[in-house]
């Protein structure tokens, strides 16, 4: 797919986005270490644990599209709807990013009952600690993150849903890595700026995604073939 | 957890404090595996390595149930019949996925399988049937069928409902016990007062003994800072008690050898050494926490869900085995496995049995943050459509009085004479009589047999002149000495309060010949007229019942703008309740041990001044701190219950009324159960919490408290 490497761009320039909301939690991972060779190995496992969740999340987006394609198929090209969804949602994500749309401001993440258990994970010893902890992580609410999904989910395929997300999930990991390790490997300015091309990549997946779709748009038309074990035909949603 | 014998005796969950059925001392029980599972994640000192197994056990179930999906999205998206005539790769993709799907589910039954399968067999030998163990056979049916048709290579496999079941369940169970957690904090805020440990003093030392393990007649040894552990008279020292826990006081006592202390209370500076006059757990705090327990046990909408919770249990299981039946006989094993596993799963006791008490629970821990003590949970609904709230005036509507004037041939002596009957009582006239001879340096004449006549006055006997000497209301001393006396001149008017025309309030004679004649002033409450104000705002009539005479009662009517009685013998003030009680209910608010028949009577009785002795009490609800200003507040808090209950119950009888069936038609996928049996209690635990939480229903009393004892100040009724 022409996206994968502008969705492997977006993750690892997107992750200057995601460092506001999952950096501190990157430094908690580390902080239990003594060496940066710990840490290195608690990050990589942290990271693992993310891009595991994105990889299930991937999947279950592109289930939950291939079955609607199926159900709705012979009256819409749901593909297509859902490739100018996730074009949208990743321009106004990248246009919010860049500071052409006035952003509003984010609400505290609500109490949650789980909220104990998850910082306990966080600074826990064992590597299974924080591989759950990235496990965990990976669920939090993100913009970037939605995005991403409707575009996995327009891929039509379980198996090439599960790609895009870890592919998009493996382009977050050297920033999510270098913020673990003590985050200062960038300056500030340096910062922005990547923030910047960032923010301009994830409009540029968006507006090759909508492409895709409003090509696709043709009503009646044969779907896109994915991997072969997803064929054309309407598929029946489980047993 | 629904038990089938709910006759059993109650006892407290050990995670949640909810009641739980058939408990026993020896062993720490749960109201439900969800507090069983929290309980053992956030077990503390010692079990630290446990409680990390436990969430790591958790999060590793996460993590191979999330395995599971991503391979049954796979087999889903399978197309049909392309199974054995596509590809080659294609099947062998389609083998392992299965054979995966079969690996990563197998630790998953283990990890939460385990518990919930440990909990019902748990159940099972105290002789109780639960829908666990209907739920453990069930998915161990589908994880079986399943493993078997992954051997055989065909057929289909439902790894994933036994995955998302146990998933669904342990984490619903968990975030409920959560819940469950935060309604009940504030009771366990108030045992918390209680320390585990105390000094107990020995003829041979000082030692630290478990709380538990002390005795009546044990003489323990109390440092600054500390709260006291059980209730105890001092035996030496001196110390400032803040006992603002139990008697809503703000202001702390200064308490030395002798005085009595209660549980719960704080030492705020000095050093004690007390005896202990009450076994630990028969104390005042406990009493006081016992009494609001109680006040969710015996509520009538929690016996409604019990009795409900009786009967389902049984139907649920006769429904989940019939469906399984019908289903297996009509379209195979698994279809019969599934549908009896979704009916299992999807209905719901827990938000029957939590409906009721949860809510009473969030309310009456919010009230009891505000120091109101609700003994009954019934009041709440009572208290919800009351019509009327009736007052009393004196310590009610009013705090205290102070002697304005007084008329008499011999002041001093008819002073002194009256403080002398005034100290037997703690009237508030006679607080204000005799505070007055005090004042005056006035030493209180002796007298003997000196005694209270309810609604009258004080009676007693001077030797000196063998005389009976009377302090009391004009209506009863006049009646006493024979009407013709016109002394002194009560119709007389203080100048400034001539619309009240008052006459003095109260009279004294000696023998049948009236001495003299007190005016009193009386204080108004600050908060009271801002009460009253919000009360009729949220639609309730107030009146003031007083026992007092017409133009004193009419005096302070007037200042609230309240309909009144006056004259009233605790007699009529229960047959002027009655009087009033029509389809909405009367709420008596009045001083805790003096109006305690009409408070009694009332559908709801409010008291202020209830003392500590909560067994003294005979109100339903009383308010510690005798602020009034919580009464609105405290009807707002009462509607919101009351609307929650009926909320958490129609939920609840309606979820289950229309889920189990729609279950039962096999329409219904096991995992798709198991999310709305989640929704739904975490629906019932959601609502209850906003109730235990949320700041909505509050009012105003206490912002606008200044203002209205500014514009108040001292009100002249004599």
């Amino acid at each position: 797919m022409i996206e994968w490497p502008l969705i492997l761009g977006s993750g690892m320039l997107g992750a200057a986005h995601c460092l506001g909301m999952c950096g501190p939690f990157a430094l908690a991972v580390g902080a239990a270490s003594p060496t940066w060779r710990a840490n290195l190995w608690r990050q990589g496992w942290y990271s693992a644990g993310r891009v595991f969740t994105y990889a299930v999340l991937g999947s279950t987006a592109a289930f939950g599209g291939r079955w609607l394609t199926g159900r709705l198929g012979p009256w819409a090209n749901i593909p297509a709807l859902l490739a100018l969804v996730a074009g949208g949602f990743l321009v106004v994500q990248g246009l919010l990013a860049a500071g052409v749309l006035p952003r509003k401001g984010v609400g505290g993440i609500a109490a949650c009952p789980g909220a104990a258990a998850f910082k306990a994970l966080l600074g826990g010893r064992a590597t299974s600690d924080v591989f759950l902890a990235g496990l965990f992580t990976g669920l939090l609410p993100c913009g970037l993150l939605y995005g991403m999904l409707a575009l996995a989910a327009s891929t039509g395929s379980v198996l090439a849903g599960l790609a895009t997300m870890v592919i998009f999930g493996l382009g977050t990991v050297p920033a999510m890595i270098a913020a673990g390790l003590g985050g200062s490997v960038l300056g500030v300015a340096t910062r922005q700026r990547i923030h910047a091309v960032a923010a301009w990549c994830l409009v540029l997946t968006g507006v090759v995604s909508l492409a895709r779709g409003a090509g696709g748009l043709s009503w009646g038309s044969e779907p896109a073939p994915g991997c072969p074990f997803c064929g054309p035909e309407p598929i029946q949603a489980g047993p | 957890m629904i038990s089938t014998r709910p006759a059993d005796r109650p006892c407290a969950c050990h995670y949640c404090g909810l009641p739980v059925v058939g408990g026993s001392a020896d062993e720490p029980r749960f109201c439900c595996s969800g507090c069983r599972f929290a309980s053992a994640i956030t077990a503390a000192g010692g079990a630290d390595a446990q409680a990390r197994w436990m969430m790591t056990r958790l999060g590793i179930a996460i993590f191979f149930s999330m395995n599971v999906m991503v391979f049954t999205f796979l087999l889903w998206s399978q197309p049909e019949g392309e199974a054995a005539g596509g590809t080659a790769a294609a099947a062998a993709l389609y083998g392992l996925a299965r054979h995966a799907s079969l690996l990563f589910s197998a630790p998953v039954l283990l990890l939460l399988g385990g518990p919930l399968a440990e909990n019902a067999v748990g159940e099972v030998r105290r002789g109780r049937l639960t829908l666990d163990l209907l739920l453990v056979i069930g998915v161990a049916a589908a994880f079986g069928l399943s493993a078997y048709a992954t051997w055989l290579g065909e057929g289909h496999v439902y790894f994933e409902v036994a995955c998302m079941v146990l998933l669904a369940v342990t984490l619903g169970r968990w975030l409920e016990a959560q819940g469950k957690l935060q309604t009940t904090a504030a009771l366990r805020d108030l045992e918390s007062l209680l320390p585990d440990r105390v000094r107990l003093l020995t003829p041979s030392g000082e030692c630290e003994v478990a709380l538990a393990d002390v005795g009546v007649g044990d003489r323990l040894r109390l440092l600054p800072g500390e709260h006291v552990p059980t209730d105890a008279v001092i035996r030496s020292g001196t110390a400032a008690i803040d006992e603002r826990t139990v008697t809503g006081e703000s202001e702390p006592a200064v308490k030395g050898a002798g005085d009595s202390l209660h549980s719960g209370t704080t030492n705020l500076d000095g050093e004690l050494v007390v005896d202990v006059v009450a076994a630990p757990g028969a104390g005042t705090l406990e009493r006081l926490i016992e009494a609001v327990s109680t006040a969710v046990e015996t509520s009538g909408s929690r016996r409604l869900a019990d009795r409900v919770a009786a009967w389902f249990l049984p139907l649920v299981l006769v429904v989940a085995v019939a469906t399984a039946a019908v289903h297996w006989w009509r379209s195979g094993a698994a279809a019969g496995v599934l549908a009896g596993l979704a009916v299992v799963v999807v209905s719901c006791p827990c938000a029957l049995g939590l409906a009721t008490p949860l809510a009473l629970w969030a309310a009456i821990g919010r009230a009891m943050r505000r120091h109101v003590l609700v003994r009954d949970g019934d009041a709440f609904e009572r208290l919800a459509r009351a019509g009327w709230i009736c007052f009393d005036k004196t310590g009610t509507l009013t705090t205290g009085c102070r002697l304005e004037r007084m008329s008499a041939t011999e002041p001093d002596e008819a002073l002194a004479m009256a403080a002398g009957l005034a100290r037997g009582s703690t009237h508030l006239a006679s607080a204000a009589i005799a505070a007055a001879a005090g004042e005056q340096g006035l030493a209180a004449i002796d007298l003997e047999d000196v005694r209270s006549i309810p609604g009258c006055g004080m009676e007693g006997r001077w030797s000196v002149r063998e005389v009976t000497v009377r302090l009391g209301s004009p209506r009863w001393i006049l009646a006493a000495c024979g009407t013709d006396q016109t002394w002194p001149r009560c119709a007389e008017s203080i100048a400034g309060t001539d619309e009240t025309a008052a006459p003095c309030s109260c009279l004294l004679a000696v023998g049948d010949q009236v001495v003299a004649g007190f005016w009193l002033a009386e204080e108004v409450r600050p908060v009271a007229a801002a009460a009253v104000a919000g009360l009729q705002a949220r639609g309730a009539e107030a009146m003031l019942l007083s026992g007092d005479q017409a133009a004193r009662v009419a005096a302070v009517a007037m200042r609230f703008d309240l309909p009144w009685r006056a004259g009233l013998m605790p007699a009529d003030k229960l047959a002027a309740i009655a009087e009033l009680r029509g389809s909405r209910g009367v709420v008596m608010v009045g001083d805790g041990i003096n109006d305690a028949p009409a408070l009694a009577s009332a559908d709801v009785g409010v008291a202020l001044g209830c003392g500590a002795d909560v067994s003294r009490w005979s109100a339903d609800v009383c308010l510690l701190d005798d602020d009034l200003g919580n009464l609105p507040w405290l009807v707002d808090l009462a509607r919101a219950t009351s609307r929650t209950i009926r909320w958490n119950l129609l939920w609840a009888f309606g979820y289950n009324a229309a889920c189990i069936p729609l279950a039962a038609t096999g329409l219904v996928h096991p995992a798709v159960a198991a999310a709305a049996m989640v929704a739904s209690s975490l629906f019932v635990v959601g609502t209850s919490l906003r109730l235990a939480n949320d700041e909505s229903p509050t009012t105003e009393p206490h912002a606008t408290a200044g203002a209205a004892a500014a514009s108040q100040g001292v009100e002249l009724v004599a």
